[in-house]
């Protein structure tokens, strides 16, 4: 198949007539380049729409058959009904063809729906075939089958996902693939009619006891059957959690395999960090010891410095009170003034007395101030804790500068680490890394552990299948022979047998050219440093991809995401090859929605060097990121571009413009 | 001659007290009745602050703060301090002085301008750094130099 043309009316935001031409021959590039949100995938879904009649594919992420197609701003501008058209031309098996689709939607009231009918026409050759939709749909599908339209729309996300996970379910569908694609399935078909019909040459015998045998001997190789499939299925689930739990593994050790360069300084920032948080944990203690030490100290030191003072003085108050109290004592003895020879008269006496009394009180309250005071003085002479302040105040100090000297190499520490380096993020991510390997460890020897058993189930089972199905077709022959025509059933037995072994040699055959072909295109493919670690990629018996390094390892699993896209690619051009030798007319487009947006730039060019040689069409509809002025010189350097276009958007449509080369769309998408 | 009030008036002294104070506080915990007994021990023991502050009559608006505390801690210290002021000033008996609440509360005034004084004579001098406000920084080297200061004084103190 070759595509031709695209013609779009109507269609989404591209309500203008909008006709793609796609390049064929000696230039066979086609590229539409387009912002996002411009109608980019809108544009690979109006293919697949006029193709096959249904936008139901997972990669457009869409949920049903009805997304809506008509052009919704023509809608409300025309009122009530508006119709939107796909016209795709294409060459297949010698003969031109035109498919037209169209579906037409309504606006009633504001409330938009669109027919579930598709009109659909066929020409050939420039005649209509009057055929119906579903012999249109058949005919379409005939040439490219629903598994194979997911090579001719290639997304690389999806494949880059279907090789993350080597499980069962991926293996099948690649086994599917490979079949569907190469054509096998008809053999199928042919061996499945030929058992068919041995079996009914003894149909109705009139053996009584060899038809009811038969029909027990049927009945066991149903349930044997079933019993291999559910032990078969039993396997293939433990297997599968393996590979799961290796995969889960491999990305845990991949994680912790990039976080090793910045492992030391992590580790240093770790242990500064919990002795930060060790001495912030003690600093209450360092501070209430100062602060203690600081008070007692204070206390301490005003009793040292004013204390002693204050006894002295208190002490010579009471002296000096001593002699003014014996000279007024002696005066009351004598009971006459010094001055003077009268007696004291009883006033004057008592005067005295009171006068003597205050005195020795004022010299009791100074004696009894002084002692207290140098009991207190002598306590805090004694006490240790004076000393206690230095001591605090020398662990302060070093509190302070031991926080002060890790803070600092924390710091620094910090800023030696790449600025998109989220510390939190990576320790969290390396602790949960190295717990989650050493756990996936445990779970896989635990799965691993389980096999043999479950290995030997399917083996009996198989076996007693194998043993049942014998003995049905030993019957099968004994009523052939009974009807008198075991030549018939031998031959036609024979020739089953025959085409099964065939298919098997092929299927092989086909298995091993594949990986063949893939390895080499994955070879070219990867850059010259991934060349030194990657000797080779094969897709073994198992339909399992595999890729190896240089001492035989399988790495398939460590690979970056970029290396799988590559991977998955080569297998998707060693199958096209592949398909293209086998049936010509398998030769299909190539077509790819953001074709390079997980591959670097020397991975881009070896892409865009090899792509256009080894597929019929390229079709590709990268982002202005994507193809930039780089990429643009290197599929100017292939000279196989034919055609260019560019996805213009507005506030409410988008325009396909045409450009006459690809020097044209450089600098960048320039908007209008 | 101007008079203290209009001398000092404008400084607000009391106010750029606090955050040397605060300083104090937050690293070495003491109470009010702490930082009284700091700043008026240290300007008892600097005879010239004594006579200036009797001779100029400053009023504080903050300083009863000084003492009205409930921290018990350092009572027997003050009254180390005001037996020790009042034998300095040599007016009053002493049993007097603590046995009138009023006089009490003359001398624990006089000895609030002292502290006050003092406070103020530190920032002027020896920490003009926290005259403004104290950042984290200067209050790590206020807890040494302020540790240093303490110290001096208990070099000053006479051995027993």
């Amino acid at each position: 198949m070759e595509l031709l043309r695209l013609e779009l009316i109507n269609y989404r935001r591209l309500f203008e007539r909008t006709v793609i031409n796609f390049a064929q021959g000696d230039k066979n590039v086609t590229i539409i380049r387009a912002e996002n949100g411009s109608g980019k995938t809108g544009i690979l879904m109006a293919l697949l729409f006029g193709l096959f009649g249904t936008v139901k594919y997972e990669q457009f992420q869409i949920e049903n058959d009805s997304d809506f197609m008509v052009s919704s701003y023509l809608l409300e501008k025309s009122g009530s009904q508006a119709t939107c058209t796909v016209i795709v031309d294409f060459l297949e098996d010698g003969h031109k063809y035109q498919i037209k689709r169209s579906v037409t939607a309504t606006n009633t009231n504001g409330v938009r729906r669109q027919s579930s009918d598709v009109d659909t026409s066929l020409l050939e050759d420039g005649v209509n075939t009057g055929w119906d939709k579903a012999k249109i749909d058949n005919f379409m599908n005939n040439i490219i089958g629903e598994n194979i339209r997911g090579f001719l729309f290639f997304d690389g996300v999806k494949y880059t996902d279907l090789f993350k996970q080597n499980d069962t379910r991926t293996r099948k569908e690649l086994q599917k693939i490979i079949e569907k694609m190469l054509n096998i399935n008809d053999l199928d078909q042919t061996i499945a009619t030929l058992n068919a019909v041995a079996s009914s040459i003894g149909q109705n015998s009139s053996n009584g006891r060899l038809e009811s045998d038969y029909a027990k001997a049927k009945n066991t190789l149903g349930e044997k059957k079933t019993a291999w499939d559910d032990a078969s299925t039993a396997l293939e689930k433990k297997n599968d959690e393996i590979t799961e739990f290796e995969r889960k593994q491999q990305e845990s050790l991949s994680k912790l395999a990039g976080l090793k360069e910045y492992e030391d300084t992590i580790k240093k920032i770790k242990d500064n960090r919990n002795r930060l948080e060790i001495l912030k944990n003690s600093e209450s203690t360092y501070v209430s010891l100062l602060k203690n030490s600081t008070k007692t100290m204070l206390k301490n030191t005003i009793y040292k410095t004013f204390g002693w003072d204050v006894i002295d003085d208190m002490s010579a108050i009471a002296q000096d009170s001593q002699g003014s109290l014996q000279l007024l004592e002696t005066i009351v003895r004598r009971n006459q003034c010094i001055c003077s020879d009268h007696p004291l008269s009883s006033e004057e006496k008592e005067r005295v007395q009171k006068y003597i009394e205050s005195i020795k009180a004022d010299q009791q309250y100074h004696y009894s101030l002084s002692s207290s005071f140098r009991y207190d003085v002598t306590q805090i002479q004694d006490a240790e804790d004076v000393t206690s302040f230095d001591d605090a105040m020398a662990a302060a100090e070093k509190y302070y500068n031991d926080f002060n000297d890790i803070n600092q190499e924390y710091n620094s520490l910090l800023a030696s680490l790449p600025e998109d380096i989220n510390l939190e993020e990576v320790t969290d991510s390396v602790i949960e890394s190295s717990s989650n390997v050493k756990s996936f460890e445990q779970l896989i020897e635990r799965a691993k552990g389980e096999l043999p058993t479950l290995k030997q189930n399917v083996k009996d089972a198989e076996a007693a299948y194998n043993e049942a199905k014998s003995k049905v077709e030993q019957l099968d022959r004994e009523k052939a022979s009974a009807s008198g025509q075991q030549m018939k059933f031998d031959f036609i037995k024979g020739a089953s047998k025959k085409l099964a072994e065939l298919k098997k040699r092929y299927l092989i055959e086909a298995q091993q050219s594949i990986s063949n072909r893939a390895n080499e295109f994955f070879l070219s493919l990867i850059s010259d440093a991934d060349k030194q670690l990657v000797s080779k990629m094969i897709l073994d018996e198992d339909y399992t991809i595999k890729v190896f390094d240089k001492n035989n390892v399988e790495i398939f699993g460590q690979l970056s995401a970029g290396q799988k896209l590559m991977a998955s690619m080569a297998f998707v051009m060693g199958l096209t090859a592949e398909a293209s030798d086998a049936k010509p007319t398998c030769n299909f487009p190539l077509v790819m929605d953001t074709p390079m947006s997980n591959l670097d730039s020397r991975n881009r060019g070896s892409l865009i060097s090899l792509m256009p040689t080894v597929v019929k069409q390229w079709i590709l509809t990268p982002m202005d990121t994507e193809l930039t002025d780089t990429e643009i010189d290197k599929f100017i350097a292939t000279g196989k571009v034919g055609n260019v276009y560019q996805l213009l958007k507005t506030n409410i449509s988008s325009k396909v413009v045409h450009y006459n080369s690809l020097n044209e769309i450089k600098g960048g998408i320039r908007h209008a | 001659m101007p008079n203290a009030r209009q001398e000092y008036g404008h400084l607000n002294l009391d106010d750029k007290l606090t955050p040397f104070l605060n300083a104090v506080n937050n690293y070495f915990g003491l109470s009010n009745k702490g930082d009284f007994l700091l700043l008026a021990s240290l300007g008892l023991k600097n005879p010239e602050c004594v006579d200036e502050m009797r001779n100029k009559h400053l009023t504080f608006t903050k300083g009863k703060e000084f003492i009205d505390g409930t921290d018990t801690y350092f009572d027997q210290a003050v009254d180390v301090l005001i037996t020790k002021y009042v034998s300095m000033v040599g007016r009053d008996n002493l049993a007097e002085v603590f046995t009138s609440k009023q006089l009490l509360d003359k001398y624990m005034s006089e000895l609030l301008l002292i502290a006050n004084y003092y406070g103020n004579y530190l920032i002027q001098n020896d920490f003009l750094a926290y005259k403004t406000g104290v950042t984290n920084n200067q209050a790590n080297g206020f807890v040494l130099q302020f540790g240093n200061l303490i110290n001096s004084l208990k070099e000053d103190t006479p051995e027993f």
